[in-house]
């Protein structure tokens, strides 16, 4: 297979292979002593603190160690020091560039552009509409002309859109700012390393070392597959292992985590159960330390943390309504969307909505409707109240229901909520599932003389069965994690979102609560963790239940 | 003959069945978004009004002397509110049960302020009133007081009777209010709120449309070792929860100084595995004869990414689109968490109607109307693209 090459950019070659080579091989170990004096630094300043050191020590590391393996595979003219080499300057470069935009404010320079780019967006759809034109005159084979007069009117557009959001100014501020002599040895840096990089890419250097085309087809995997990996360590997995970390500390938002182990997990976990005889208190019959989490009969659980098994009692409660109510309705609304009656499509339409929705208008229209003296559900509910009170012999007193301010009530609010919102999104999903259903099984099954409800049962459900699992796994991970309803319904409770009596206490609100109104990073880490292993588990058992249903 | 029209009346009795079914679910999916729509251009005092009504209606005026007065009903004749005030049960204070009902202005204390004259009932010391009633002064005692409505029937300026002004029926109208919607807007810089996650939304769903398609066709089509693993771990990613970064990303922002700044919403989003994965899909069922002849002309990976394989994937990138533009324009507890409450500047929609929501309290229209400009952008882009929204589902069902 002929091998593939990237952009081809034309710049100088300075030197030849060979030469070239040997010079890397001094870059290398100048970086390298240069790297290592970097995290040197890292480890002994003071000027660093918290994930910020931490990321920067990590970074180092990764960084050095790729030098070192360069600088022994330049040594000894492998193609993995070639590699290593590209991947050590290329991240140079990156991280030049990027340190140099942090530094100049271009990222937090979104904030300057939230104000001004609305000014910007008429002559953007002007130059997506000229942009258009381009391709249609494309398509249309003539009109040359009238292509080349759009394709101006694109750039000059792009150019107007780019004045009229303020870029002079930053451009300005940003090269002021790049003028100091940080800025510019940041940007000697980029230049240096993005040459070195480019240079040492050029197949004449790859010959020079007799790279196969494996190993040039995985520097180009992993280059087109660079953003990806970055931002996936950068915002995932760095973040994800540094929670892991935190979880084991105990540290509030001023100072340094301080390493407890499993303290919080244990905090968090501990129960306790004591059986209270003759008269004793609850409380009493607790270890100290413990609080009263319920009392069945006369056995006492108690807990350390009572809010915590409360939020998980709550979301308990929520899921086993809440899982139900937005799967098993959606199944069979499916099975009526399956049809090929004209207008379908317009009641799919309708149902999916308040799924696109999103969380905070819902929930602020459910406000409006649990409103329990002039909303409408309770007016509904009163006017069906009367209507069958005409009955003779019934006498039905209008419940008059306070949905966010009864203690027994709120929770359930949620539950119609989070029903409401998601019935039509998973109607869809069934309904695709149900469309993969092979047609020639329902007709052996009519032949045969099934009914409805026989070809539904023994046809339908098992079909379905990956859908099912996917619907009530991915439901499932959503009602554990319910948060934003709650903190738009009950804005003006403490925890926020704790609804009337902390019946609404969630997890998540806990964790938020902990996190970031007590700063309890440590703990809430670990509240993280626990929920974490909760949805894991919830979702393994979906997917064993199904696995076994497929083979049993 | 029987057997074919037997199986044809079922067929229609059928149709009827699933438009019935279909029209009571669509009825409970429809009715809160049109209380809504219809709420948003409600004036206040209707919002408050029991029972509800849907249609948005405000009481008609009459103009007399230059000020619009309030019309109403009272027993089947049209009637204007001419004035309030304050009426006063009298009684004699021997005989507490025999009331009239006199306006309290046309009532003076007997004696004067300085030597008011009472009488003891059931203990109390309470004062005595001179009351006129059928042209004699009588001294009472006074029970209560409320006030009073005086309403002139419309066609007769001399008709006046007196009536409580709360339980008169209105004569009231259609009258949608959409200054609502300019209102909204004026409170705690909304207007901001609105082009900030505009902004956001843009550059979330280009950034990871660009990422995604670098990376989708870096795991489609460079084969290398290790790749197929690394796709699984990245893959993977999608099935942890969001709430477990929360804290970490909560502390990498405050490391990068971006806590507060729209740039938070934005780059911790571009790397999508999700975005990835779907285009990925795309790009691997694309015949492989189609890049062999661009790769006989000596075509670069990079032109033959951007000529030949994203021109071939709209729909996955329109879907890839769609998905992320409703996730970036909904997202809200990580805005909730990392722009703070009073930073109005650097405020999102989300964020905004739910600081509105447990504020303003006593203005549901004005909130509704927020709420109707929060939904019409995702319903828009819905009503657009509906196609590439259902292959969204549909793939991720098929996942």
């Amino acid at each position: 297979m002929t091998t593939l090459s990237l952009p081809q950019l034309r710049l100088p070659r300075l030197l030849g292979p060979a030469t070239w080579l040997r010079a890397l091989l001094a870059w290398r170990i100048a970086h390298t002593v240069v790297v290592a004096a970097g995290l040197w630094w890292a480890l002994t300043s003071e000027a660093l603190e918290g994930p910020g050191r931490i990321a920067a020590i990590a970074a180092a590391s990764i960084i050095l160690l790729i030098d070192l393996g360069g600088v022994v595979g330049l040594a000894l003219r492998r193609s993995f020091g070639r590699s290593l080499s590209l991947a050590a300057d290329y991240l140079t470069f990156l991280g030049a560039i990027l340190v140099l935009f942090q530094r100049n404010d271009v990222f937090r320079g979104l904030d300057a552009l939230g104000a001004t780019f609305i000014r910007g967006v008429p002559f953007g759809l002007i130059a997506i509409l000229a942009w258009v034109v381009t391709g249609w005159g494309e398509q249309q084979g003539t009109l040359v002309q009238l292509r080349r007069i759009a394709r101006y009117v694109a750039w000059f557009a792009v150019g107007a859109m780019l004045l009229a959001v303020g870029l002079l100014p930053g451009i300005a501020t940003f090269l002021a700012r790049t003028a100091e002599p940080y800025g510019l040895g940041l940007v000697t840096v980029a230049l240096v390393s993005g040459y070195l990089a480019w240079r040492t890419f050029q197949s004449d250097v790859a010959e020079e070392l007799e790279v196969t085309n494996q190993t040039t087809r995985t520097l180009d995997g992993l280059l087109f597959a660079s953003p990806n990996l970055l931002g996936f360590t950068a915002f995932f997995a760095g973040p994800l292992i540094f929670s892991l970390f935190v979880s084991l500390t105990e540290w509030d938002a001023f100072g340094d985590p301080e390493f407890v182990g499993l303290a919080n997990y244990a905090q968090i976990l501990a129960l306790n159960v004591g059986i209270a005889s003759g008269g004793q208190s609850p409380s009493e019959v607790l270890a100290p330390g413990y609080f009263t989490w319920f009392t069945v009969g006369n056995v006492v659980v108690g807990a350390q943390d009572v809010m915590f098994w409360r939020s998980i009692r709550n979301i308990f409660v929520f899921t086993l309504f809440a899982l139900p109510l937005s799967t098993i309705p959606a199944l069979f609304l499916a099975t009526l969307l399956n049809s090929k009656a004209p207008g379908i499509k317009v009641f799919r339409a309708i149902y999916f909505v308040p799924s696109i929705a999103g969380v905070v208008a819902v929930a602020l229209i459910w406000r409006q409707l649990f409103d329990s003296t002039i909303g409408w559900l309770n007016y509904l509910i009163s006017l069906a109240v009367s209507g069958l009170n005409n009955i003779p012999g019934l006498t039905l007193t209008d419940p008059r229901i306070q949905w966010l301010s009864d203690a027994d009530i709120a929770l359930f609010s949620l539950v119609i909520v989070f029903s409401w919102m998601f019935i039509g999104y998973n109607a869809v999903l069934f309904l695709a599932g149900l469309q993969g259903v092979d047609r020639t099984l329902y007709e052996a099954a009519m032949i045969d003389g099934a009914n409805r409800w026989q070809r539904f049962r023994n046809i339908t459900l098992p079909s379905l069965r990956p859908t099912t699992f996917f619907v009530v796994a991915s439901t499932g991970i959503l009602t554990l994690q319910l948060f934003g309803e709650n903190v738009v319904l009950f804005p003006t409770t403490t925890p926020i979102g704790a609804g009337p009596q902390n019946s609404t206490l969630t997890p998540v609100v806990y964790l938020y609560e902990q996190g970031f109104r007590r700063f309890a990073f440590g703990y809430a880490s670990a509240v993280a963790w626990v929920l974490f292993v909760l949805i894991f588990l919830f979702t393994l058992v979906q997917f064993r239940r199904q696995r076994a249903q497929a083979e049993g | 003959m029987a057997v074919v029209t037997g199986s044809k009346r079922r067929r229609v009795l059928e149709r009827v069945g699933l438009y019935a079914g279909l029209g009571a679910f669509g009825a409970i999916m429809l009715f809160p978004f049109l209380v809504v729509a219809f709420g948003s251009l409600k004036e206040s005092s209707d919002i408050f009004r029991f029972p509800p009504r849907l249609l948005p209606y405000s009481q008609d005026t009459v103009e007399i002397d230059g000020e619009d007065q309030g019309l109403y009903v009272i027993d089947g004749i049209e009637r204007v509110l001419l004035e309030t005030i304050t009426v006063g049960l009298y009684a004699p204070p021997d005989a507490l049960e025999d009331t009239v009902v006199v306006p309290t202005a046309d009532t003076e204390r007997r004696g004067g302020f300085l030597d008011a004259e009472t009488v003891e009932i059931d203990g109390e010391e309470v004062p005595l009133y001179d009351v006129e009633v059928d042209g004699e002064v009588v001294a009472m005692v006074e029970r209560s007081t409320t006030t009073q409505g005086r309403f002139a029937a419309l066609d007769d300026p001399d008709d006046v009777v007196g009536a409580n002004v709360r339980l008169a029926e209105q004569v009231d109208s259609v009258d949608p209010q959409p200054q609502n919607f300019r209102r909204v807007t004026e409170l705690q810089n909304l207007d901001r709120s609105l082009t900030n996650p505009l902004l956001v939304t843009l550059l979330v769903v280009g950034g990871t449309v660009l990422t995604s398609i670098l990376g989708g066709y870096a795991f489609a089509r460079i084969e290398f070792p290790g790749r197929d693993a690394m796709f699984l771990v990245y893959i993977g990613s999608i099935m942890v929860p969001f709430v477990i970064l929360i804290v970490p990303l909560y502390q990498l922002m405050v490391a990068l100084g971006w806590v507060n700044s729209l740039a938070s919403l934005v780059f911790p989003f571009v790397f999508n595995a999700y975005g990835t994965f779907l285009i990925r899909q795309f790009f691997v069922s694309i015949p492989k004869d189609l890049e062999e002849a661009a790769v006989i002309d000596g075509a670069s990976r990079w032109t033959i990414l951007w000529r030949i394989f994203v021109p071939l994937s709209t729909p996955a990138i329109a879907t890839l689109s769609t998905f992320m533009f409703l996730y970036a324009w909904n997202s809200f507890i990580w805005p909730f968490i990392v722009i703070s409450a009073g930073n109005f500047d650097n405020h999102v929609l989300t964020v905004s109607l739910q600081q509105l929501g447990g504020r303003a309290a006593d203005s549901p229209n004005l909130i509704l109307a927020g709420v109707m400009i929060a939904i019409a952008v995702p319903v828009t882009v819905f009503v657009l693209a509906q196609r590439y929204f259902v292959e969204n589902v549909a793939t991720s069902g098929i996942k």
